[in-house]
């Protein structure tokens, strides 16, 4: 099943590259004991060592294989698509196992008999060597260094529409689509608590002293498991292409350079995303058991667990006023770790950057002002100084 | 008709304080002993004990003096139940082997080839040294039954009135003095042999199998006979087999038992140690009962439990009834020709065994030992077992504990273990429409298993720490859930598991299968078996990745006011909860 498909009226996207590095995970899963036993045998396995890593290589792989079109082939076939264009994006990837290639053929082919016209996207130099395209391109173009390769007849506006900040645009609407428009409940409103109808005995879900008058059910937010997926390979990406203060990338293909990043949770939805992003990044984790909505330690020795001198990037699913991320920053600096940033899903941004600029955290979806109209979320945060 | 047999094992009498036993620590231990047994029977309506059969391990050491006292203690017993020598049936254990004289004859024949410059060609085990002196005890109590420690079936009682033959079964081919040989082993050539003999005269008749060493998986090796799958597949095809009754591991209950239709088709248990200090101290009443051309088997287990300040033998549990199944029979011919076994996977054999007994009796696999392997590398080369004093919940303290939250903290280790986790799944044949996370390191251990096994996931937290989190983090929604697996890092006694299953109870109703899924499971006293949690809920399946790690439980009665190193301020007490 694909992760990365998301669409407007018009376009549909995906993103192979998120596709391959799901792929790599599954296979090496699969396939893990003969990498250690591989290792750990004093035989020379050089050659399977080679072909084994190659596949646990998380988001650094940048070899297509067969296993992802396959994949990619059997959502095509069954899925009914509603847009023009299907628009496959080949960013990140180099390379394309070998005897593959025909299978993109019968994808073109495939979807061409079905009138869709297909558009492959960010194909680079050395890609475009090894998968002898000719027979089958109608339009080729350029755009920033990377090749746009278009199948069937298309207007060249369409192609040149193909940017970045379409893909954002797109994926917000996905994203406020999926995962809050059916996940938001009512928690708290201001009449509701003017006239005294509130139920105060009702469980509030947050670890700040403030009213929200929507809470994210994060639960049902997991529950979108494909897209869900997707937010997370976003997110790792996010986290690998950021220095997070230093010279330096941080994250490095894990073959070259060990990784000086820890990932740091405090919830059990934060574990679960912190296990998939250490699958894509190949990234330690580091975890207390817990922080918020209440907070309530068990590990009392917690403080053997935060390295002095190792990085730590607290993830979290929503970031809404930032009080457990601050408790969290707190413990990893009295324990003697630098605290790097955070990296959420979701973040409210509920102050003027001119009076608070917050550096170091990454999100993939910020819920503030502007997306709260655009979006019409009707999201408010209040005080009993606004009754 | 009925008849009656008192079932003890691993008496492990000794005379050197090596060991502790009730028969030296509690003065009228046999007194009570037989009080208890004569009460049982006039309970149960039985006229008086047919056979006393004790399953191994009698002596200690397999000394002498050991085997000496022994007798005088059976002595007290049996005149109190009327019994005579000829009414005991015994079979050696793994401590009946004497490893003096196991290692004096091997070593004496190796340096004879040697002198005679030839390659010694027999193996530790072959040498019947081992049971010289629990073949002199045998031969005082059982005169009539001549002890040869090379056959596979020992002995070979007849019921005739019952069509019911009781069968000893040597398990101690391969055991002797040499460390690579401490495993349960049946020479199968030799029970195929024997076994041709006896069923010339037996053939329609029911088998009943008594053995030490246990005939199920239990993914730790030297508690199973090694080649019990051999040993079954043999046994299915050609005998009306329905029970084995084993000792060894301390423990009674239910070793193994397979469920269809509600009617039991093969069942397998074992007894606790009589008298061995610090593990559970039990007897079997097994009454045996012909109906209509039915027989059927009722257990009663008792067991010596303190009460009060002091020790009784009370009855434990409900009585366990069953009839004893008729499992196809086919002729064995008269020659066999070839020692090659018919496969237990052949269509025309398997329509008459359930499936859950194939998949019971297929041997860990190498996959699993090779992910045990690398778990215990990787504990021991990080220091992740801990020693200490743990306070997991009310109910569960341990003196140790894996660290798993740092074992788990590496990417790469966290990665062998959902590698293992997803081919522990897959091996299993489960497909899962919601994996259950549970407490923080479930979660972590879930990570994209459901994408690849395409089913829903949520969380959960430790229910003893449910108190600490809220409504909205333990809701989860269990609809269209028919195959549920619950993730977690360590199982010990899941009473976690237990109290889960209590809390949504109306949630689970319409599950089909519930399994819980561990990486460790690290109960010393339980022995494993896929449903042994099953008297929390009849759907619960257990799977682990290893069990090769151990750890002891603090004694103390359940609460931490009754915890002597809590309340005494003895140790550091890591408190969990």
């Amino acid at each position: 099943m694909i992760c990365s498909y998301i669409h407007n009226d018009k376009y549909t996207f995906i993103q192979l590259h998120a596709e391959q590095s799901y792929s790599n995970v599954e296979l090496f899963k699969k396939s893990s004991l003969k990498v250690f036993s591989s290792i750990n045998d004093s035989e020379d396995n050089t050659e399977l060592n080679e072909e084994m890593l190659n596949i646990n290589n998380g988001v650094f792989g940048e070899k297509l294989t067969k296993n992802t079109i396959e994949k990619l082939s059997v959502f095509v076939k069954h899925q009914k698509f509603k847009t023009k264009y299907l628009v496959i994006d080949f960013s990140r990837l180099n390379s394309i196992q070998k005897n593959t290639s025909n299978q993109l053929f019968k994808l073109i082919e495939f979807l061409t008999e079905k009138q869709i016209i297909v558009i492959y996207t960010n194909i680079s130099d050395n890609l475009l060597d090894k998968i002898n395209f000719d027979q089958y391109v109608m339009i080729t173009k350029s755009i920033e260094g990377k090749h746009v390769i278009s199948f069937d007849e298309v207007d060249l506006k369409d192609i040149s529409d193909l940017n970045k900040e379409l893909f954002q645009e797109i994926f917000n609407e996905t994203l406020v689509k999926k995962l809050l428009n059916d996940n938001l409940e009512v928690e708290v409103s201001k009449e509701e608590i003017k006239m005294g109808s509130f139920n105060f005995d009702k469980e509030i879900n947050y670890s700040s002293s403030v009213y929200l008058s929507k809470y994210i059910d994060v639960k049902k937010i997991i529950q979108r498991k494909y897209f869900f997926h997707y937010c997370i390979y976003r997110l790792a990406m996010q986290i690998k292409a950021k220095k997070w203060g230093k010279e330096e990338l941080l994250i490095e293909n894990s073959k070259n350079k060990k990784a000086e990043i820890v990932l740091f949770f405090q919830t059990l939805s934060g574990a679960y995303i912190g296990s998939i992003l250490s699958d894509l990044l190949h990234v330690n984790l580091c975890f207390i058991d817990h922080i918020g909505p209440i907070n309530k330690f068990y590990n009392s020795y917690f403080g053997e667990r935060i390295k002095a001198g190792l990085n730590y990037i607290v993830v979290s699913d929503i970031i809404c006023l930032g009080t457990e991320v601050k408790i969290a920053k707190s413990i990893i600096e009295f324990s003697g770790g630098n605290y790097l940033g955070n990296i959420s899903i979701l973040r409210y941004k509920t102050i003027d950057e001119r009076i608070k600029k917050f550096d170091n955290v990454e999100t993939l979806f910020e819920l503030n002002k502007e997306t709260n109209l655009k979006y019409n979320l009707k999201y408010k945060i209040f005080t009993e100084f606004d009754l | 008709m009925k008849k009656t047999i008192l079932h003890i094992s691993d008496l492990h009498l000794s005379v050197h304080d090596s060991i502790e036993t009730w028969f030296d620590k509690d003065s009228i231990f046999i007194e009570k002993l037989t009080t208890s047994i004569k009460a049982n029977i006039t309970e149960l309506s039985v006229p008086k004990i047919d056979f006393i059969v004790i399953t191994g391990d009698i002596a200690n050491k397999s000394l002498e003096e050991e085997y000496r006292r022994v007798i005088k203690e059976l002595d007290n017993v049996i005149s109190v139940l009327n019994l005579k020598y000829e009414n005991i049936l015994i079979l050696p254990g793994n401590h009946d082997i004497n490893w003096m004289q196991s290692e004096g004859a091997y070593l004496g024949y190796c340096s004879n080839e040697l002198k005679c410059e030839r390659k010694p060609e027999k193996f530790a085990f072959e040498f019947m040294e081992k049971y010289s002196h629990y073949q002199e005890f045998h031969n005082v109590l059982c005169p009539g039954i001549f002890f040869d420690g090379t056959k596979a079936i020992l002995w070979s009682v007849p019921m005739d009135e019952m069509k019911l033959i009781f069968i000893g079964l040597n398990t101690n081919h391969h055991e002797c003095f040499s460390e690579d040989y401490h495993y349960g082993y049946v020479q199968i050539s030799k029970l195929k042999e024997e076994y041709v003999e006896l069923q010339k005269k037996y053939q329609d008749y029911k088998v009943i199998v008594f053995s030490h060493h246990i005939i199920a998986n239990t993914n730790s090796e030297n508690k199973a006979i090694k080649n019990y799958s051999e040993v079954l597949e043999f046994l299915y095809n050609h005998c009306l087999i329905s029970t084995f009754i084993c000792g060894h591991q301390h423990v009674g209950g239910a070793v193994e038992s397979i469920r269809e239709d509600d009617a039991i088709k093969l069942c397998a248990f074992g007894v606790g140690s009589l008298a061995k200090f610090n593990t559970e101290n039990r007897y079997n009443l097994l009454i045996f009962e012909n109906n209509d051309e039915k027989i059927t088997l009722l257990k009663r287990e008792v067991g010596f439990i303190s009460q009060h300040g002091s020790n009784k033998w009370i009855k434990i549990g409900d009585d366990n009834s069953h009839e004893l199944y008729n499992m196809k029979v086919e002729q064995i011919p008269e020659k066999l020709e070839s020692d090659s076994l018919p496969t237990i996977f052949e269509e025309e054999k398997s329509n008459s065994i359930d499936t859950a007994i194939i998949d019971s009796a297929i041997e860990p696999s190498y996959v699993f030992k090779k992910y045990s392997e690398l778990f215990l590398q990787i504990i021991r080369a990080n220091k992740f077992l801990k020693s200490g004093h743990f306070h997991w919940s009310k109910q569960s303290r341990t003196l140790g504990f894996i660290d798993t939250s740092l074992l788990f903290s590496n990417f790469e280790y966290l990665n062998i273990a959902k590698s293992a986790l997803l081919a522990l799944i897959q091996e299993k044949n489960i497909k899962p429409d919601l994996i259950l996370g549970l407490g923080m390191e479930g979660n972590l251990l879930s990570g994209n298993l459901p994408i690849i096994l395409n089913c829903k996931f949520s969380y959960y937290p430790y229910c003893s720490r449910k108190v600490d989190h809220t409504n909205k983090e333990i809701q989860v929604d269990f609809t269209n859930v028919k195959n549920l697996i619950l993730l977690t890092d360590v199982t010990h006694k899941a009473v976690t598991i237990n109290d889960l299953i209590k809390d949504e109870f109306d949630n689970l109703i319409h599950i089909e299968n519930i399994y819980l899924i561990s990486v460790f499971y690290i109960s010393k006293n339980v022995p494993y078996a896929d449903n042994m949690f099953n008297h929390f809920d009849e759907r619960l399946k257990f799977y682990f990745v290893t069990d090769e790690i151990k750890i002891e439980e603090c004694g103390c009665k359940v609460g931490k006011e009754n915890c002597s190193i809590y309340k005494n301020k003895l140790d550091t007490v890591f408190e969990f909860y």
